[in-house]
């Protein structure tokens, strides 16, 4: 098997982590496995261009199966969103300010970029993915417990 | 999706038809369900699992234990009672289709000329 197969193998293996919940728990190592044989054929009679053969195909199927379900996920959203939209409101001000007071001869603007657009848009994303997650287990596990006392108290 | 009450779709349908001639892990559908379709259907490990899940859960296929020298991480697949109904349903309808159409092209030509 060669480094490209191999390594095409181990990202399909990433992108499966994207998929429905259910169909990854239930189908997913045969999936992987699955998409494993079917590069190395691909591989074996038509190379490179056989793998890139495999690969849309993923891809297409990434787009139609996996990215509808993602959208339904509000723990993949919210960040999403938060993120972006912080991304665009820094970058807008980075923007303003840069052509006010030009950077320095030994400053670089992608420095810049990463240090006031980048990184807090990441924070924004990782923090509310966490508010999400927690948000979620809370109102579950509240729902859980409001659940046992009412069973408890009609079987009194 | 009501697999009995409403047609497959097209990669259910090449599944479906795949198991008409035997058992199948999936990967041997997955080769199968493109040589039916001339390779004109690219179907992928995630098409394939979700119509497989979706065929499991209207109970048109079942799971089966493989043949005793086969590679036990694979899982195979059969065809049931209403998996087969629902093929044979679909073929009719695509061969009453068929016949239709060469009725009407017959039709189309006899009023041209």
């Amino acid at each position: 098997m060669s480094g490209l197969v191999r390594l095409s193998a181990r990202a399909y293996g990433g992108m499966l982590l994207l998929y429905p919940s259910d169909l990854r728990r239930e189908f997913g190592p045969e999936m992987h496995e699955l998409f494993g044989e079917d590069l190395d054929d691909a591989w074996q009679s038509s190379g490179v261009a056989g793998v890139l053969r495999v690969w849309w195909c993923a891809l297409c199927e990434f787009l139609r199966i996996a990215v509808p379900g993602l959208t339904e996920n509000p723990a993949f959203v919210v960040p999403l969103v938060a993120s972006a939209f912080n991304a665009l409101s820094l970058g807008s001000m980075l923007a303003g300010v840069i052509s006010h007071h030009p950077l320095p001869a030994d400053g670089s603007l992608m420095d810049e970029i990463v240090a006031h657009v980048f990184l807090p848009a990441l924070i924004t994303a990782l923090t509310t993915f966490v508010v999400v997650r927690t948000g979620k287990v809370t109102v579950t596990s509240l729902q859980l417990n409001v659940g046992t006392e009412t069973c408890s108290k009609s079987a009194i | 999706m009501n697999q009995t009450s409403n047609s497959p779709t097209r990669a259910g349908f090449l599944i479906l038809f795949a198991l008409g001639s035997g058992e199948k892990h999936g990967y041997a559908l997955m080769r199968e369900a493109r040589e039916l379709s001339d390779g004109d259907f690219q179907i992928g490990p995630a098409t394939l699992y979700t119509t497989i899940q979706r065929l499991l859960e209207s109970a048109c296929i079942k799971e089966v234990n493989g043949p005793k020298n086969s590679d036990s991480r694979r899982r195979h697949y059969a065809l049931t009672g209403s998996g087969s109904d629902v093929l044979n349903l679909e073929l009719k309808r695509m061969e009453a289709m068929v016949k239709k159409s060469k009725s009407m092209r017959l039709r189309a030509a006899g009023s041209e000329s």
